[in-house]
């Protein structure tokens, strides 16, 4: 008989797969990606629902499919040269749709990508992506990165 | 004056060998399986250091070539002034892990009576070493930042790593040594707990 452990993996690598390609691929945009996958996750509890997902599955596994999807997606932009991180920021805020000033001042203020980590995240790796978060803010307000400095 | 400078390198000279030695006799016979399976139990206890990938994030030079070159000075002077603070953050943490392996090692091997004393006492000189090059990276980090550090950052990282194994390698000796049949009986009694 097939471990239950092993069973309950396989659905959620299913549960990973779907999501990806009906919801996830619709999502050009890294940053954008990690800003929705966080906001599947419930504030108080931090356990993670996407009604679709749980339909097709079970809640478990899309709680469980959902937290490894946000992991990798966070995961992948840390491990991004600074360039690139600058660059999938630049167009996560410019697809939001409101005026780019306004947006770069209420995340400079609120910061409200601190809730954007997965729970389980190690406190060096929150504070390496909030450091590049606000390094790569201030180079958006001071015009982008596209002149070299003297 | 000349006398001093001969004492000078005596102890340098034995500090050098008794390094190399601490570097050897730390050193415990095993293969790849068990030190993967050791890997995976420190992991397990969350007693390994940071990742690596975050190491080569926080000491790779290339976001600093990309933020000197392309941005205005005072955002250069934040961005250097986090990635400081990060890189002696991973430094204080790889080295709380290290100390948390050897901590469980010394509670552990005191439970046993069938200690290998050279294999514990160059563990400990080895753990001295790994002190002594963390105290100098730290200075190193503190005064010149932490992008001309890579090489050295990448040897004091796998020291610690290579200390936590031997560390965990030879508890595991030790229990293997109490679990061993002796002839006519069930189990070792010199080792027991």
């Amino acid at each position: 008989m097939r471990p239950r452990a092993d069973t309950q993996t396989s659905e959620v690598k299913a549960a990973m797969l779907d999501l990806e390609r009906r919801t996830l691929a619709a999502i050009p945009e890294e940053f954008a990606r990690l800003v929705f996958l966080a906001s599947t996750r419930d504030y108080n509890t931090g356990t993670y629902y996407h009604e679709g997902l749980a339909a097709q599955f079970t809640e478990q596994v899309a709680c469980r499919a959902l937290a490894a999807c946000h992991r990798e997606t966070f995961e992948r932009l840390l491990s991004c040269p600074l360039e690139g991180f600058v660059r999938e920021l630049e167009a996560y805020l410019g697809s939001t749709g409101a005026r780019p000033g306004d947006v770069l001042e209420a995340w400079e203020k609120l910061e409200p990508y601190r809730v954007t980590i997965p729970v389980d995240c190690d406190p060096l790796s929150g504070a390496l992506f909030f450091s590049n978060v606000r390094t790569a803010l201030a180079i958006l307000r001071a015009g982008g990165a596209t002149r070299p400095q003297n | 004056m000349s006398e001093l400078l001969f004492f000078l390198a005596l102890s340098l000279a034995l500090l050098v060998l008794l390094l190399l030695w601490a570097s050897r006799g730390a050193r415990v016979a095993a293969n790849q399986e068990e030190i993967a399976g050791v890997q995976e139990a420190l992991a397990a206890l969350q007693l390994a250091g940071p990742p690596r990938t975050l190491e080569e994030k926080i000491f790779a030079g290339r976001d600093w070539e990309f933020v000197s070159k392309r941005t205005p000075r005072p955002i250069q002077l934040e961005f250097l002034n986090d990635r400081k603070k990060l890189a002696l953050s991973w430094l204080r943490e790889s080295r709380k892990k290290v100390a948390e392996v050897l901590a469980l090692h010394r509670t552990a091997a005191r439970q046993w009576s069938s200690l290998r004393p050279a294999a514990e006492l160059g563990l400990v000189v080895h753990y001295l070493f790994f002190l002594m090059v963390y105290a100098i990276l730290f200075g190193l980090i503190w005064l010149r930042g932490p992008f001309a550090l890579r090489r050295m950052v990448s040897y004091a990282s796998e020291l610690a790593e290579q200390l936590s194994i031997s560390a965990a390698l030879l508890l595991v000796e030790l229990e293997r040594a109490y679990l061993r049949p002796g002839p006519g009986e069930g189990r070792q009694g010199s080792g027991n707990p």
